[in-house]
Formats: C-alpha cells, sequence, structure tokens
C-alpha cells in the first residue's frame, strides 16, 4: 500500500516545477572558465525583481556592509560571487514555492521563516570549525523543502500527517505512516531533478540523520544541529513543534566543554534579526509561472 | 561590572577584569566568555569571586545578577514542552539551558 502511494507521488511530482530559467542560465554561465561577476550579474539583471530582491538582502545589516550596493556586478566584488550566486538561488526557489504554496498544512512565510533561522543558525554552527559557510546556508534555506512540496502535490494526505503528528509520534514517523516516505527523501527528488550538488543534495535528505552523509558530513551535520536550534530559539515557525535529539556526534563536531555557546546562540539570534525583514516573506507573490520553463498547472 | 561569587556565575558570562592568581599569573583575560571548562580551572585555582561584565536586558538596561538567574529559570520553563522529548540527553539539556540565558538578558 504504500509503494503504491508512493508511485503516485511520483507520478504527482512528474510536473515538479522546473528549475527557474534564470537559475539555470546562472548555473550555466558559473560552470564556465573565467567567468566574471560581470556574466553573473548580465544574467540575473534580466529579472528586476530579482535583482531588487538580491540588493535588499545583501544591503541588510547581516552583510554589514559600510557602504550600500545598488547593483548585482558590485554585489559580487563586495560579497563575493560565491555569496551572491547562492543569494539568486535562495530568492528564486523561495519565489516558485511561495507563488504555488496551497497553505494547506502550513503557513508558507512561517515555515521559510524557519529555514531562514535553520540557514543563519547551520551557518555560524559550521563556521565555528570550517571556512565557507555559504554553501551550508543555502542547505538551510532549502532543508525543508519537500514539506513544502508535499504541501502543494499532496495537500489532503500532508494534512493527515498533521492530525497524525504528536506528542507520541514525530513528524517523519506521521509521514513514513500516512505516506511511506520522509520529506527528505522527497526533497532529494527535488534536487536531483534540479541537478543540485552531490553536497546539497546531502544536506536536503539527510538534515534528519546526519551520520548517513557521505560527501558532506560536516555540511549536513551544520544542517542538523542548526534545524534544532533555530527550532528552540523560535526563529520562524516550523510546523514541527518538538525539539528532536540531536545526533551527539553531530553536536560533538561543533560544541565541546570548552565552547561558548551562548555566544553561538547570540550571533544565531541577532543574525536572523539582522537578515529577517529583508526577505519579505509576508509579501504576496506574484505569479511567475511565465518565467518557468514548463509553466504550470 | 560587578563582583560575583563563583558558585553564582553563569556559564555565558564574559570577564570584566584579568583573573590572576596569587602569584601574579593570568588565568583569564578580560573579555573572555565563562565555560563550564573555565568555571573548573577557576575553582582548581580556588578563586571565590569574579568581575563580569554587566547584563543588559532587551531594553539595555543593566540587570542584576540575581534577576538574570530569576528570568532564566522563568524561560526554562516555557522551553520545557519543546524540549519534551529530549531532556534527558545532556547536551539538549545543555542546549535548552543556554537557549534561556540568551532569552533572558544579553551577557
Amino acid at each position: 500500500m504504500e509503494e503504491k502511494s508512493f508511485d503516485d507521488i511520483l507520478k504527482r511530482l512528474s510536473d515538479l516545477p522546473s528549475m527557474p530559467t534564470i537559475v539555470q542560465e546562472m548555473f550555466k554561465v558559473t560552470s564556465m572558465p573565467d567567468y566574471t561577476s560581470k556574466d553573473v550579474a548580465r544574467v540575473l539583471e534580466n529579472d528586476q525583481s530579482l535583482t531588487a530582491k538580491i540588493l535588499r538582502v545583501a544591503n541588510s545589516p547581516f552583510y554589514g556592509l559600510s557602504r550600500k550596493v545598488d547593483t548585482v556586478d558590485r554585489a559580487c566584488t563586495v560579497l563575493g560571487l560565491n555569496t551572491v550566486k547562492n543569494l539568486a538561488l535562495s530568492v528564486s526557489v523561495m519565489n516558485v514555492f511561495k507563488s504555488r504554496s496551497r497553505a494547506a498544512t502550513f503557513d508558507i512565510a512561517d515555515m521559510w521563516r524557519h529555514s531562514l533561522g535553520c540557514a543563519v543558525a547551520a551557518k555560524a554552527v559550521f563556521e565555528l570549525r570550517y571556512k565557507g559557510g555559504e554553501n551550508v546556508f543555502v542547505g538551510g534555506i532549502l532543508h525543508d523543502i519537500g514539506k513544502m512540496i508535499l504541501d502543494i502535490y499532496m495537500p489532503k494526505e500532508y494534512k493527515e500527517v498533521h492530525e497524525l503528528y504528536g506528542k507520541d509520534m514525530s513528524l517523519v514517523d506521521a509521514e513514513m505512516y500516512i505516506i511511506g516516505r520522509t520529506h527528505a527523501l522527497v526533497g532529494r527528488l527535488l534536487a536531483r531533478k534540479w541537478k543540485f550538488t552531490e553536497a546539497m543534495e546531502e544536506m536536503i535528505a539527510f538534515h534528519h540523520k546526519p551520520a548517513s552523509a557521505k560527501v558532506a558530513r560536516e555540511q549536513v551535520a551544520a544542517i542538523h544541529v542548526g534545524n534544532e536550534i533555530a527550532k528552540a530559539l523560535s526563529l520562524g515557525k516550523s510546523n514541527e513543534l518538538f525539539v528532536m535529539p540531536i545526533d551527539e556526534d553531530a553536536w560533538n563536531m561543533f560544541f565541546t566543554k570548552e565552547s561558548t555557546l551562548t555566544d553561538t546562540l547570540e550571533v544565531i539570534q541577532d543574525g536572523y534579526a539582522q537578515i529577517e525583514e529583508s526577505f519579505d516573506l509576508d509579501s504576496p507573490e506574484e505569479n511567475r509561472k511565465g518565467r518557468l520553463k514548463h509553466g504550470s498547472k | 561590572m560587578k563582583k560575583i561569587a563563583l558558585n553564582e556565575v553563569m556559564v555565558g558570562m564574559k570577564i570584566a577584569r584579568d583573573v590572576s592568581n596569587p602569584r601574579g599569573m593570568v588565568l583569564v583575560r578580560k573579555g573572555a566568555t565563562l565555560t563550564e571548562g573555565v568555571i573548573k580551572q577557576l575553582e582548581r585555582y580556588d578563586i571565590t569571586s569574579v568581575l563580569i561584565e554587566d547584563i543588559e536586558d532587551e531594553k539595555g538596561a543593566v540587570l542584576d545578577p540575581k534577576e538574570l538567574e530569576k528570568r532564566k529559570m522563568e524561560q526554562i520553563e516555557q522551553l520545557k514542552p519543546i524540549f519534551a522529548k529530549v531532556a534527558t540527553l545532556p547536551w539538549m539539556k545543555q542546549l535548552m539551558e543556554a537557549v534561556a540565558i540568551v532569552k533572558a538578558g544579553r551577557l
């Protein structure tokens, strides 16, 4: 029965949104040798609404720029190409799902706020030990993408999941019981369809079981820890009511007896406050169907 | 800056002045954050009190350490329901306490 139900998901997921054209173009440009910030700017500036959003976030106090940036090219120079590329990806994916959400089981803006909280927390945790938390930030933004897909494509079943979920049954167990697959696996399907990097796929697929990660162990552990920290600090509002046990190995990767957990939590709490408003999550999303390759139903 | 007994300090508090042993060796520098390890080390050297930096409430007013302790306890009560599934794990308890301290005041 579960298998049949999953076949059903796969069928419904076959019309998962395509990766936004602009992100496809950006990936194409950045995979070429010798690309420059001008090339990235040329692609992104085709979409003025996206450009405005990227610049809004880039100018938030989170990035602490001393002077305002007003072009993508300038943002690339000041923040680095990777940061801008990741912001473009985050903002575009948010737009795709915001415009399609049916809000059958949760408020999409609340869910994105939780994801943003996870992103800020995971980046801060990762950077306690490693450099370059930018990819982890995007991983945090995207880690629960499977929930959004289930909410859009299986609203009836996902509502049942939420009715079952509670103190005695975890969300993941309820998903297994009703749908037979977890939101993490569903997210992984999108990651594959959109040809995300293997590390990104693992951050989405294994954020509840970091020990399964193979290529991006540290990044996945940071997402796993950041996810629970975001819930503990009530950054945004996940559809999960409880803080779940953090894997001990993942925890020990970043926090020792000597580490200053409270300092890290303060950095996370402040960082979230600095960036949250710039994402403008409550604004209704304009219909972007025209920009999706295959459109939607 | 406030003098506070070592048995009343909280993890996360910041040291306001260098702590030295009687022979003048600096044990903890000004600006350092108290961790479990640092507190244990100070105990080993028989340090009984330290000077800590002011703690502020959300409006920026200076908070008495006793008031901070009270607020922390209130926060813990609020956090208990969402930590219900994990409270037995030592590192999750540590996380819950740290969240309570951060929400109680600005250290």
